[in-house]
């Protein structure tokens, strides 16, 4: 069995790509400034976003870029997250890690994003999906190697798509590359 | 873009060589027989980090370690004594899996501003440099369900004929970092927590390493084993820290894992359960569990033991249930006198020799996602 994109989103650098083509630049600006302007343009209600940290509002834009565009209607457990990510979820670490080194009060708020599979779960709960989390934490993205892992969990029976490929957030530095997968549906023999 | 990939095959996966080490014992064996005993790794400590003063929680001594990397040490040792356990012939030759599960690794180092070192990849790769044989090394990293995670995704891996064996550890470290967090959300109990009691009131953190094999190898093992018959993850889609008041998810998580492994839940003859010990925690699993027809099927927590190890939870969990059913003892869920949660559970509140040959492990964690795991005594 082998794997066939449906979709896919890149966001880097303040611009926003589905399906190779641009949709949305923010010239200038910091992380900040680029995802509300990026938000604000999908122009949907959904307060929730303004209290995620950048890695879940990172998934959350991929995410609905991407399936605005796919425009397919999912049964509530057949879509599979599975995440490599570069530097966990270090950018919100290190807020409560000041908070901890200025003595200052710690924050619900802030503790909470300290986990990096946060955003999959902002993912299924924005989508209502049931289906199945893996994330894993390596150095870099090699698309190939992903897809092994989603073909994984569809050859296996486990999802009938799969969500996910490569996020990456540190400060100023974010990065996405966001891959929908379904079977391609031709039988390989080796 | 097409990927090829080798076809799922038939591959059984068996598990063993299962080893904690934590503040309840250096090694399985010390652990296991501390908690027959009713001996707790918990304790009150004094200012065990600057800006907190009065903890109950389980913390190694600082003397047991001689690096300033105490989980290196520890998780390194939970590995060797799993390996301790395999009988190599040419296995060691063969394609090694090496997965490392954990919540936030030397998140300690931080303090100092070291951010490399603070990503748990690093901590994964120390470990995988100390092993006897060539492998590919991953991390995963899913809150409190990460070594349940770890272990599916490796049972996957061979089942799937990617990889022939398997060394899964898991590994979290008590800090201020996380206990100040775990603070705020005001889960902690001051006292020794109370999983599934009527009166329960939070959680207690604790620190561990605990380590497994999975191999398509029988061979492999020295002692006897078991094999792992199916596992799944999901999530609530619901709070991204709050438990699910339908407990959906793990209901969805326990009902999978049936399904994979070809067994209805009267099949099952006990379970380990998450049980941190916090109100809305426990009242979603015995919901799940209830939902399931499991509200009569024996049951424990063993976070009165081991207190909360976050990303080594599921697996010391998983080691101490497979220990159990090698000695047909299943352990008592120390702190919970009286069960009281709203659906019926049969928790049990003495330890009860007993045979079992099949047993689910569940977890559930932030980001409201769930996990299980089906495991035969063979």
């Amino acid at each position: 069995m082998a794997i066939h994109v449906i979709s896919s989103c890149s966001i880097a650098k303040g611009s926003i790509t589905v399906n190779g083509t641009p949709v949305f630049f923010h010239e200038d600006g910091d992380f900040s400034a680029f995802s509300k302007a990026a938000f604000k343009k999908l122009d949907i209600p959904y307060s929730k976003f303004y209290k995620m940290d950048k890695l879940c509002q990172l998934a959350f834009l991929g995410s609905e870029y991407l399936l605005k565009e796919a425009k397919l209607v999912f049964r509530d457990d057949e879509v599979a997250q599975v995440f490599f990510n570069g530097q966990s979820s270090l950018d919100s670490d290190s807020k409560h890690q000041k908070l901890i080194q200025e003595g200052a009060k710690v924050s619900p708020a802030v503790f909470v994003y300290t986990l990096p599979n946060i955003m999959m779960g902002e993912i299924a709960i924005r989508n209502k999906w049931y289906g199945e989390n893996l994330l894993i934490l390596k150095p870099d993205f090699d698309f190939e190697e992903w897809a092994m892992e989603a073909n994984l969990l569809i050859s296996g029976g486990k999802a009938t798509y799969c969500l996910g490929g490569w996020i990456d957030v540190f400060q100023e530095n974010y990065q996405l590359q966001l891959y929908l997968v379904e079977a391609a549906g031709i039988k390989m023999t080796i | 873009m097409e990927v090829q990939s080798s076809m799922a095959g038939k591959i059984r996966v068996f598990v063993g060589g299962e080893n904690i080490i934590s503040p309840l014992g250096w090694g399985i064996q010390e652990a296991f027989s501390n908690a027959v005993q009713g001996r707790t790794g918990l304790k009150k400590l004094e200012q065990p980090f600057p800006g907190i003063s009065k903890l109950h929680a389980a913390k190694f001594e600082d003397s047991s370690f001689s690096t300033d990397s105490p989980l290196v040490e520890f998780a390194g040792e939970s590995c060797r004594g799993s390996l301790e356990e395999l009988h190599f012939v040419h296995q060691q030759e063969e394609r090694w899996l090496f997965v490392l599960s954990t919540t936030k690794g030397e998140i300690i180092q931080l303090k100092n501003g070291d951010v490399d070192r603070s990503n748990p990849h690093y901590l994964m790769q120390r470990l995988q440099k100390e092993l006897p044989f060539s492998c590919e090394g991953k991390v995963v990293s899913c809150a409190c369900i990460s070594g349940l995670s770890a272990l599916i995704y490796a049972a996957d891996r061979i089942a799937a004929d990617q990889i022939d064996h398997a060394l899964v550890v898991g590994a979290d470290l008590l800090s201020e970092f996380i206990t100040l967090g775990f603070e705020s959300f005001f889960a902690l109990d001051a006292a020794q927590c109370k999983p599934f009691d009527q009166d329960r009131k939070g959680l207690n953190l604790g620190e561990a390493a605990a380590s497994v094999v999975l191999s398509k190898d029988k061979s492999l093992f020295k002692s006897s084993l078991f094999q792992y018959l199916g596992g799944a993850t999901s999530n609530d889609a619901n709070h991204i820290s709050g438990p699910s008041r339908t407990g959906e998810g793990l209901y969805r998580a326990v009902s999978k894992t049936l399904k994979y492994s070809s067994k209805s839940a009267d099949q099952i003859q006990f379970i380990s359960a998450h049980g941190t010990g916090t109100l809305y925690n426990d009242e979603m699993e015995a919901k799940a569990f209830g939902r399931l027809g499991l509200g009569k099927t024996p049951l424990n927590s063993l976070k009165g033991y081991f207190g909360h190890t976050l990303g080594a939870s599921g697996l010391v969990e998983l080691a101490m249930t497979m220990q159990s059913m090698r000695m047909n003892l299943l352990l008592k869920t120390l702190g919970c006198e009286n069960a009281g949660t709203e659906a019926m559970l049969n928790v049990l509140t003495q330890n009860l020799e007993t045979d079992i040959r099949l047993a689910l492990k569940t977890a559930s964690g932030f980001g409201g996602c769930n996990a299980a795991v089906l495991i035969e005594r063979l």
